[in-house]
């Protein structure tokens, strides 16, 4: 256990080094003078090299990059000089929604995915089946951002029922986290036929039906744990899904997220913001896939040894 | 000694038919996996307006036509001029639909070939020679996995400046890890098999037992693995055009058109009806062909 | 007379255990271990054992597909042991390998056609022409009509499979075959085809074999010499006939008793080994056999037998004797 646990946290670390990297090159490639970002076209060369070597930016690259690990490690994501603010403030005041809208959206993946799998699954090969299973190809399918549009136009502006857009009351997160949660529902449906269908096709499955238990109970005494295992592993994967989707659902939404910070600050190129956003959810899922491997080897030690 | 010839004769004359044989074959796949007969017509389809788009379309997609404007300056609607309506400046829609496949297709092809050449690169070279480069491909690997791929190739495109070729290089360039992952399994498994244990005892190089005994043996799940990547690629390219960091206008895409459609579609609601059933079409098309041919050749692949 | 072909010196290989955060090597299994023993021109030695007692290891390594963990492979004045790669190619001309299982062995993707040819592409021999009338000759003499190298292998049965394999080896016109359970798969029906096929090839192209199985029944046909193999080391070897006749080690007894009677009348008793086989990653001290070695002595669980000559060409290790 021990010895599982350190390397796990091992290769963890191992992924957000390589993680701070990545997004390290990237910011750094941007084309453009952040330097002149600052102080603006009309700059005298010499205020220019100033500003260049107070900013750090005149050092080698390795050493810039070691502090802006070290500021990392020290929870700073750098300043937004669009908005003039931390970036870490500016994220901390978004963090809230977006993980309610993640959370919902989540939520609606399983509602609709889980019992769809089930479903599909005890008619295999049944008009039942194949009905369902092409609702959720159709929806695997569906454009996220055209989705949200023909919610609001119909739902929306056409009956009046919900609001358009904005956020504050639980009416605006229920097309959004719909939106959100029909597209990546489908994936939780496959997961879960194609392991209940691996269930069914064990022996203690065959016996207890032998033995005269009805479908049913044999479903959910015997299949259903065994067969929604590998579906509550996904949902660690599904964070990296969901933190994507947020962005396209929180535009359409005018929901003010994360996402939404993340597309305003690509429109002004403020670098340090887009790469505060990827990172952290790039964090989230490492975070997140470390916490289900740990839960699924205390529940069975077996499986994550190999 | 007698049996085995009088098989081998048997075979023989079984086979002496393949012409009729392998039509029949590929009636009866279609038949057994209708999701590749549905989802390969929906894909061919495509193709055909993509090629034929000039002959097709009926305006001129970057042109700005005063009829399609009305007096008070809304886009019109459906009518014989315009048979899917104008957009907010006069450009016909329908038309700009037929070209958008191009980009569409152009964007997911391109990517999906990036992709799949630097995946299967790298998941050949990590699960043949093993050890301390399979360990360092991996760990990229998980890596690359772990940022949300939209948020991240929007980060990428943004820094690039967003042009067609910078998208589907953007998109190229990040997305084989998942291929790599597959390939590098199915090598694991092939290397194990003794004729590429004999390839070995009969000496022939790495270089040709990779590329003579390995690689073959891998294209069904890369086939398959490629088929679903260009659909979700269509999809991620309409998605950068829709927050306006793809594809830019005048250029035709499916997804800035959706953008486009996105502030007047209150008023104007065919602005999104075409388009967004276009981009639907083509990744159901793309997702169905794969999703059949995963089913046909290889049961094993897919999570 | 005897001309030695190959031989085998001290020959072992160790397979790494690694445990802990770092993968760090803990032990050893010792899959091979001092395996010494000589091949003459023109013989067939068979070499016997349960599953995990590391015969397959031991031909594997020869050819150099493990590497060896130490020890000498003389082949033709040359240590193969020690060859670079590109020396080896050479080498790998005059010996060939036909494996256990036909199903894996033939690259499903590709004519048997070109399954024949490609050893010899390989090694550059040949013009096409002369490439395309070697492979129709190969396949006759193993007893396949030379249709077959437009069809896949998916389109043979397991029998005619082995036989390709078997033709696939014989190509390059090796000296030394090396037999890894050749027939472990097959039909006891196409067993006996096979094992007279090779019976035929080996006086038509003046082959050397090395045969290595589980089935004693299946080694006693064909073989001239035998040798035992436990756990990574050599119990007994010696003249196929001698080593039936009388076998001198108690497990070569137990493996013998363990073989169906042909003759009801004969009286034989069956010898069952207790408990199970040791864990290669833990062997016991001393005699590898004595855990379950039904004549086990005191010194047994002390001292590890020498590897002596108990009769004239009879040699075990076994305090016995």
């Amino acid at each position: 256990m021990a010895a599982y646990l350190v390397r796990r946290i091992l290769g963890a670390f191992i992924v957000l080094i390589g993680i701070s990297i990545i997004t390290f090159i990237i910011a750094y490639a941007v084309p453009g003078d952040p330097v002149r970002t600052v102080v603006g076209e009309k700059a005298s060369p010499e205020v220019v090299e100033q500003v260049r070597h107070t900013m750090g930016l005149d050092r080698p690259v390795y050493v810039q990059y070691f502090s802006y690990l070290n500021r990392l490690a020290h929870g700073d994501l750098g300043f937004s000089y669009y908005n003039n603010q931390p970036v870490t403030h500016l994220i901390s005041e978004r963090f809230g929604a977006t993980a309610v809208l993640a959370l919902s959206g989540w939520a609606v993946e399983i509602i609709i995915g889980i019992p769809l799998g089930l479903l599909t699954a005890v008619y295999n090969r049944k008009i039942t089946d194949y009905i369902l299973s092409s609702l959720a190809i159709i929806g695997i399918s569906l454009p996220t951002f055209w989705l949200g549009m023909w919610f609001i136009y119909n739902i929306s502006y056409k009956m009046g029922i919900l609001p358009i857009g904005g956020s504050g009351d639980i009416k605006n997160l229920i097309l959004p986290s719909l939106t959100l949660g029909i597209v990546g529902a489908a994936y939780y449906q496959r997961l879960v036929k194609t392991s209940m269908l691996e269930v069914f096709s064990q022996d203690y499955i065959r016996t207890a039906h032998a033995n005269g238990a009805s479908s049913l109970r044999v479903t959910f005494r015997h299949g259903f744990r065994n067969g929604v295992i590998p579906a509550v592993t996904y949902a660690g994967m599904d964070i990296a899904f969901l933190m994507g989707g947020v962005v396209i659902t929180e535009t359409v939404f005018n929901y003010p997220g994360i996402g939404q910070l993340a597309m305003q600050s690509i429109q002004h190129l403020d670098v340090p913001v887009i790469m505060a956003t990827v990172l952290l959810s790039a964090i989230c899922v490492v975070v997140m896939n470390f916490i289900v491997d740990i839960l699924y080897f205390l529940i069975d030690p077996r499986i994550s040894i190999s | 000694m007698d049996t085995s010839q009088i098989q081998t004769t048997n075979v023989s004359t079984v086979n002496n038919r393949t012409g009729l044989k392998s039509r029949n074959k590929v009636f009866k796949v279609l038949r057994t996996y209708p999701m590749i007969l549905v989802g390969g017509l929906m894909v061919f389809t495509l193709l055909l307006i993509a090629i034929f788009a000039p002959l097709i379309a009926t305006h001129n997609p970057i042109t700005q036509y005063p009829t399609g404007i009305s007096d008070i300056g809304a886009p019109k609607g459906p009518n014989s001029e315009f048979i899917f309506g104008a957009d907010s400046i006069g450009r016909d829609v329908f038309s700009r639909v037929i070209y958008g496949t191009r980009v569409s297709l152009e964007v997911g092809i391109f990517a999906s070939l990036i992709s799949l050449f630097i995946g299967v690169t790298l998941g050949v070279v990590s699960g043949y020679f093993g050890k301390w480069v399979d360990m360092v491909i991996m760990r990229i690997t998980d890596t690359m996995l772990a940022f949300p791929f939209l948020l991240f190739v929007i980060a990428l495109v943004a820094v690039l400046k967003p042009s067609i070729t910078n998208v589907f290089i953007a998109i190229g360039v990040l997305g084989w890890a998942m291929m790599t992952r597959i390939v590098r399994g199915e090598v694991l498994k092939v290397k194990e098999l003794e004729y590429v244990q004999s390839a070995k005892a009969l000496g022939a190089s790495n270089f040709v037992i990779i590329f003579k005994e390995i690689l073959p043996n891998v294209v069904a799940p890369v086939i398959v693995m490629g088929t679903l990547l260009v659909g979700q690629n269509i999809m991620l390219e309409a998605a950068l055009s829709f927050l306006g960091i793809g594809i830019q206008p005048p250029t035709a895409s499916w997804g800035n058109m959706l953008q486009d459609g996105m502030n007047t579609y209150q008023i104007a609601p065919w602005l999104i009806y075409l388009p967004g059933f276009a981009l639907l079409w083509a990744t159901l098309g793309f997702n169905l062909l794969g999703d059949g041919l995963r089913d046909w050749l290889d049961p094993t692949v897919g999570n | 007379m005897t001309e030695a072909l190959l031989q085998v010196k001290n020959l072992k290989k160790y397979f790494p255990i690694k445990k802990g955060i770092l993968q760090q090597t803990v032990g050893h299994v010792k899959a091979v271990d001092n395996v010494s023993f000589t091949v003459n021109k023109g013989e067939t030695i068979g070499i016997v054992g349960e599953s995990g007692c590391g015969k397959s290891t031991t031909g594997k390594t020869i050819l150099r597909l493990l590497e060896p963990t130490d020890g000498e492979i003389i082949y033709k004045n040359e240590n193969l042991a020690s060859l670079s790669a590109s020396k080896l190619k050479e080498y790998r001309k005059e010996m060939q390998i036909v494996f256990q299982d036909p199903f894996s062995s033939l690259n499903p993707r590709y004519r048997i056609g070109r399954i024949l040819e490609r050893p010899m592409e390989i090694h550059n021999l040949y013009t096409k022409k002369e490439r395309k009338q070697k492979v129709a000759e190969i396949l006759q003499k193993c007893g396949m009509d030379p249709s077959a190298v437009n069809k896949f292998p998916h389109e043979f049965s397991g029998g005619q499979r082995q036989r390709i394999g078997i033709a696939r080896a014989l190509t390059l016109n090796p000296n030394l075959l090396i037999l890894d359970e050749p027939v472990s798969a097959l039909d006891v029906s196409i067993q006996s085809q096979i094992i007279n096929l090779l019976e035929d090839l080996q006086d038509e192209m003046d082959l050397t074999y090395l045969f290595i199985s589980h089935d004693l029944s299946v080694v006693r046909h064909i073989s001239d010499r035998i040798l035992v193999m436990y756990l990574g080391q050599m119990f007994e070897m010696s003249e196929t006939m001698a080593l039936f006749k009388e076998p001198l080690h108690p497990y070569t007894r137990a493996l013998l008793s363990a073989i169906p009677v042909h003759n009801p009348t004969e009286k034989r008793e069956r010898i069952v080994l207790k408990g199970d086989l040791p864990s290669p990653s833990n062997p016991p001290g001393g005699c590898v056999f004595h855990t379950r070695c039904p004549s086990a002595m005191d010194i047994c669980k002390q001292v590890k037998p020498d590897w002596k000559q108990a009769k004239d060409g009879h040699f075990v290790a076994c305090h016995l004797y």
